[in-house]
């Protein structure tokens, strides 16, 4: 199991550092049904064994994590 | 004071590993014939495009990095210290606010921006971390999230880009990217004699788990993220700059 969610885990951290500079609120309810509809579009990438893109999806979960809980305050 | 002793020695460390380990490389340099059939027989790298782009070119890839390093240092120097005093750099990255030119665009703009930044982010992450296996790496995930701060750049303004990329968070990005390069590279030395070498395993771990039938991939997986972050902080920081030219102008001749 760890071979297959390791590297979404490395994205989630990322997606995380990343997600704590964006300093505007994102709509979480609107997101996460695009990011699951990208990720269909994008296929299985880059494991070949999950007809969408869960890397992608987790990655966009860590952002929004990092976005809701710890961003960077300040007027956009 | 304290701060310039502390850059000084960091920097004096930095050249005397890269130095050593260029040093070392040269003098114990050796082609093994045949290597690509030798790699995917004992599957240190699961294809010929890894085995060409970090196990035979990793050094070509570390003075790609260096390229960068160079660049953005020059970039740095034309616009920065070379010119002007420090202090540009606080207005720069909004520290304290400068006024901004409103450039006037339409509503459709600015509202798609910030969800297109945000998928370009996310779309940059998976491609670095997909890059051992897919199309894709380090360069080109690290420029896919500088576009999309470079597309927050220009819808909002410098003023007003709700992605804060400061530049203190920039050179932490740029110096942890270089520093996973050269140490990853240093382990590399000490477990085998080989400048970068591809380590599978530590003590029957893993260094990256991947699905059956990928391999062992080893450090490459790492090596993209290390190349990555120093892409995305060298374009951002550049774009920045180029973006503040306003900024830039005012100070000239104060330093």
């Amino acid at each position: 199991m760890i071979e297959y969610l390791f590297l979404p885990f490395i994205g989630m951290i990322l997606g995380f550092i990343l997600g704590r500079r964006i300093s505007i609120r994102l709509n979480l309810w609107f997101y996460l049904p695009v990011g699951v509809i990208v990720g269909y579009l994008l296929g299985p990438l880059p494991y070949y064994n999950f007809p969408l893109s869960y890397s992608f999806f987790f990655t966009l979960i860590g952002l929004l994590l990092g976005n809701l809980t710890v961003r960077e305050k300040g007027s956009p | 004071m304290k701060i310039t002793i502390t850059r000084e020695i960091a920097v004096s460390l930095s050249f005397l590993l890269f130095g050593a380990g260029v040093f070392y490389s040269i003098y114990s340099i050796e082609v093994v014939e045949g290597v690509n059939a030798l790699y995917t027989q004992v599957m240190i790298v699961p294809n010929f495009v890894t085995a060409v782009l970090f196990d035979w070119r990793g050094f070509d890839t570390l003075g790609e990095c260096l390229i960068l390093i160079t660049s953005v240092l020059v970039t740095g120097m034309v616009f920065g210290k070379g010119l002007f005093n420090w202090d540009f750099l606080r207005e720069v990255y909004r520290e304290e606010d400068g006024k901004d030119v409103d450039l006037g665009f339409t509503p459709i703009i600015k509202v798609l921006a910030v969800p297109m930044a945000v998928l370009l982010m996310v779309l940059g992450v998976v491609v670095i971390l997909g890059g051992h296996i897919t199309p894709g790496g380090g360069f080109q995930g690290g420029a896919l999230i500088s576009a999309a701060y470079v597309l927050a750049m220009v819808a909002f303004g410098r003023g007003r880009c709700p992605v804060r990329f400061t530049h203190r968070f920039l050179e932490s990005l740029e110096s942890f990217g270089a520093l996973l390069f050269l140490i990853l590279g240093l382990i590399g030395m000490i477990l085998s004699g080989y400048y970068l070498f591809n380590i599978r395993e530590i003590y029957g771990i893993p260094l990256f788990p991947s699905p059956p039938g990928i391999g062992d991939v080893g450090i490459i997986p790492y090596l993209n993220i290390g190349v990555g972050l120093k892409v995305l902080a060298g374009l951002s920081t550049i774009t920045t700059l180029l973006v503040s030219h306003r900024i830039v102008s005012k100070n000239i001749g104060r330093g």
